[in-house]
């Protein structure tokens, strides 16, 4: 790299990383600010990071047909013009030496290089060999183009339902959370959620790690712009072991695998015991459910909230201690927060924003 | 030889806080920058990937540093540069 361009670089890097932590967009370097400009023989545009769910806007810098820089997108709501270490990695792992960038046939213990045409013949005779044998697993990162376009390939063109995404471990249990519990497969919150809570409660989540530009939202108010309630949120980290967001949550509550569902239960219980719930809105917008008794489905049968009430009676807050590992003190002190209508308090379950 | 621009999220706490920035100022690679609200902008210029990314590392294990998030990445190894 020569020596004016590194200069060059160094100097935006450091207008970006500056003009993040003023806050104020006009002092981002002009080779940064705005997509499709170029500047120093790098052409910008615009991408998302397609690394994780959060969805962050991302610059691109191209140089002779090359990524050569990327940046934040000052202009994103999301990020705000940051990045994580995932950013980081976004425009450089298409330059990895281990990326696969053409067709690999294993002949015998190793992998010999074909054409293209070669390959899809090759696909095309083993399915039509035994289309029925044939399996097609996906991804949650695939496009809906894509995904539609394998659904109608295996179930219209092959009559076969050997197909399925990785979203079947991660989205596809929360969806199936989101219907039972909202009726609709929607997460009930939005980031902004993250700007203004005054508590938030992570339920095994691990935002630290795995959202960091969501997490910080949460731990980094005022250098975000967040007003009004621009304090610290409480953090209370839930989980069966202590992560990165343990060290920066403002407590770690020690789990037992499974308490997730008897804390929540203790709460409850607790709740409804001190009379201490918005009575008028359980009885205008909440309806109960419980498993069958014989052959319990997903979705139960409806109950009403007496008999809820009932079910639940047995989760004091000793029992629900016994079950899920956290004291009975502390069960109280949650519940303490739930019924506090002035506090806004945000929940992140399992990983993600749900 | 990646340039990379980061915002560094300090502890609240003076301690700690100070301690970071110490460790900081004294490390060749970096280049220090604003400092407002428990928030510093600050550039590595490394020889590779590889180092900068044990520099991140060595940066988040810094007891008074909550937070790295990174502004500006200019990517540009020895290994993969065709000029050299």
């Amino acid at each position: 790299m020569d020596a004016d361009r590194r200069k060059f670089l160094k100097e935006a890097a450091m207008a970006a990383a500056s003009a993040a932590v003023i806050g104020r967009s006009q002092a981002v370097h002009s080779s940064v600010v705005e997509a499709s400009q170029v500047d120093g023989g790098i052409r910008w545009n615009k991408a998302p990071c397609r690394f994780c769910g959060t969805g962050c806007h991302v610059q691109v810098g191209v140089q002779q047909g090359e990524v050569v820089a990327i940046a934040g997108d000052k202009h994103a709501d999301v990020n705000k013009g940051l990045l994580c270490v995932k950013g980081y990695h976004v425009g450089a792992i298409m330059y990895g030496r281990d990326r696969l960038t053409k067709p690999l046939l294993r002949k015998g213990a190793e992998f010999v290089e074909i054409t293209w045409e070669q390959a899809i013949d090759t696909i095309a005779r083993r399915i039509l060999r035994a289309p029925e044998k044939f399996a097609f697993y996906g991804s949650g990162q695939w496009t809906i183009p894509e995904g539609y376009a394998a659904q109608k390939f295996m179930k219209g063109g092959l009559s076969n339902n050997h197909i399925d995404p990785n979203a079947r471990l991660c989205m596809a249990s929360a969806v199936t959370g989101f219907i039972a519990t909202y009726g609709v497969d929607e997460p009930a919150g939005c980031y902004e959620d993250l700007d203004t809570c005054d508590v938030l409660i992570n339920w095994g989540n691990n935002p630290a790690e795995n959202h960091p530009v969501l997490f910080s939202r949460v731990v980094d108010r005022p250098a975000h712009g967040v007003k009004g309630r621009a304090k610290p949120a409480h953090v209370i980290d839930i989980g069966t072991r202590r992560t990165r967001t343990s060290e920066l949550a403002t407590e770690f509550l020690l789990m037992k695998p499974h308490g997730d569902v008897a804390l929540a239960l203790g709460i409850m219980h607790v709740l409804v015991a001190e009379n201490n719930y918005d009575a008028n809105f359980v009885e205008k917008h909440c309806s109960f459910r419980a498993p069958q008794e014989s052959n319990p489905t997903l979705l139960g049968e409806a109950i009403s909230f007496d008999e809820f009430k009932q079910r639940i009676a047995k989760y004091t807050p000793e029992h629900a201690a016994e079950l899920s590992g956290i004291s009975a003190a502390k069960i109280r002190e949650l519940a303490k927060l739930f019924a506090n209508r002035d506090l806004r308090i945000t929940s992140l379950w399992c990983m993600g924003m749900n | 030889m990646p340039v990379s621009g980061l915002v560094v999220s300090l502890s609240s706490e003076k301690l700690p806080r100070d301690e970071a920035l110490q460790e900081i100022r004294c490390e060749p690679r970096i280049i220090m920058g604003t400092l407002k609200d428990n928030r510093l902008a600050i550039v590595l210029d490394t020889d590779s990937q590889a180092e900068d990314q044990q520099l991140w590392n060595w940066l988040e294990a810094l007891p008074g540093v909550v937070l790295v998030e990174v502004a500006f990445i200019g990517f540009e190894t020895k290994q993969d540069s065709t000029s050299e």
